[in-house]
């Protein structure tokens, strides 16, 4: 083994991660607020749930970014190549979608479980709930794009 | 079971919200014509445990079982008993009154007793006629303590209403101090302020002088507890000019000139409890933190009231229009 493979699995290990550390706890989050609703109002379940679930797609994104660097690196079969510095900028190209991904994934679940609050009232204003999400999560994806342009183009060696 | 985040609980208050009784039933409460009709809107409203109230006149009953179990949603709910607890201590202070008064007095029976606190009833009981502490945290002892060696000489039940309510803050502020909760320490800095003000219209209306005043201002509050005794014996402008540079001036400035001209505080304590209620209404809406707890209580404390005042005025036969006077904002 390498030090080049053994950045690069680095880079695959805190794209998840951390990723997945931020989207764990927004989910939580936003799954408590929603459980207060819930507890009071079953109904309203089927609308609470779409915003536990927006804090979830970081942790996708950064699973998406290891994934791409692990079928670069061809682990299914005989592994590539990879130089030091290859594996440098591999691990380099997870830290945007693993930082971004674990404190907007945070933050979309507070504007989440605000969101909650207008369910309680008005649960026919999902929408508009969802909306103010959503719009956090331009952040996760543009750091999306940033990481996966690092890790799908960069070459290897 | 006591939960560790405020997110829970701030679901369930946003869901407890929308039963709140706002503007519209509250006008139809006013509006009913006969005792049983408003009565009917306030089981509409999920008023009380289910009990059964057999004539309007109950209606105490209803409103006290309402408020029990108000506060025994909030312990259900909160994630820092410490500081709710703080709400419920009001009623402990109102109990230990109470349980003082009967004790010096001899009067055994029917005291008016809150069914809330954060201590039990029963120990306070045995503190008070027992005078056994164990069961009571230690400031309360230590103060029983010094109240009892106090009224050695002769029971004075002004003093213990001013001792308790004095004790009662420098708890909130003990408290408070290791939470570092600034909504919280913030409100109850507005609430020190605005009693102030009102205990000093009071003492004007008796006429007492300032050293008199002195032992009721309670400590803690942002106003300078100085000039508050200087403008005592001052004209009533004395008052709003020191008070101009304060933020509750705009809030306040009606109920003290209508102080000054019916010699009731009628409006004042109106306009506090606004100013209050308008300062976590515009707060309430952070998912994660005390305000939408306290907001609920004092809501709920605040249409408790209002009930309770439409109640009394129709009770008393008081016209509609008097009445509503005297009602103040909702918050939902």
């Amino acid at each position: 083994m390498n030090l080049g493979l053994l950045l690069a699995l680095s880079g695959v290990a805190i794209s998840v991660f951390v990723s997945g550390i931020g989207s764990a706890k927004g989910v939580a989050i936003v799954g408590k607020a929603g459980a207060g609703v819930v507890a009071e109002d079953p109904e309203k379940f089927s609308q609470v749930l779409p915003l536990q679930a927006l804090p979830g797609t970081q942790g996708i994104y950064g699973f998406l970014i290891g994934f791409i660097i692990l079928i670069r690196l061809n682990i299914f079969g005989e592994l590539a190549e990879i130089s030091t510095s290859g594996g440098l900028m591999m691990l380099i190209g997870s830290l945007p979608i693993a930082i971004v991904g674990l404190i907007s994934a945070i933050l979309q679940a507070k504007v989440a479980a605000a969101g909650i609050g207008i369910i309680a009232k008005k649960p026919e204003e999902l929408g508009k709930a969802i909306t103010f999400s959503v719009i956090v999560e331009t952040y996760a994806v543009l750091a999306l794009l940033a990481s996966f342009l690092i890790v799908f183009f960069v070459p290897l060696t | 079971m006591p939960q560790d985040s405020y997110l829970f609980a701030v679901g369930r208050i946003r869901v407890k919200e929308n039963k709140l009784m706002g503007q519209d039933r509250i006008e139809r409460m006013l509006d009913t014509d006969s005792l049983d009709d408003a009565l009917k809107v306030l089981s509409e409203s999920d008023y009380g445990s289910g009990e059964q109230v057999e004539s309007p006149y109950d209606y105490e009953k209803l409103l006290a079982a309402e408020l029990k179990k108000v506060y025994d949603f909030i312990e259900e709910v909160t994630p820092n008993k410490e500081l709710t607890d703080l709400f419920a201590l009001q009623y402990d202070m109102h109990n230990l009154k109470s349980l003082i008064k009967g004790h010096y007095l001899g009067s055994q029976e029917d005291l008016p007793l809150a069914s809330i606190g954060s201590i039990d009833l029963q120990d306070l009981t045995r503190a008070v006629k027992a005078k056994q502490y164990d069961s009571i945290p230690d400031y309360l002892a230590q103060a029983l303590v010094k109240l009892e060696e106090t009224f050695e000489k002769g029971f004075d039940p002004h003093r213990l209403d001013f001792f308790l309510d004095q004790l009662y803050f420098k708890r909130v502020f003990e408290v408070l101090k290791k939470h570092k909760n600034p909504f919280m320490r913030e409100l109850f800095v507005k609430r020190v302020d605005l009693t102030n003000i009102r205990t000093l219209l009071r003492v004007k209306t008796i006429g007492e002088d300032i050293d008199f005043l002195k032992n009721l201002l309670i400590e803690g509050g942002s106003l300078d507890l100085d000039s508050l005794l200087e403008v005592l014996e001052a004209p009533i402008d004395d008052l709003l000019v020191m008070l101009k540079e304060s933020e509750y001036i705009d809030f306040i400035e009606d109920g003290i000139r209508a102080f000054d001209s019916q010699a009731s505080l009628t409006l004042y304590e109106r306009q506090m409890d606004n100013y209050l209620l308008n300062y976590i209404k515009k707060r309430k809406y952070n998912p994660m933190g005390m305000e939408a707890i306290a907001g609920y209580l004092l809501a709920k404390e605040n249409e408790i009231k209002l009930v309770r005042m439409i109640m009394v005025g129709k009770i008393n036969k008081i016209p509609k229009v008097a009445i509503r006077e005297r009602l103040r904002d909702l918050y939902v």
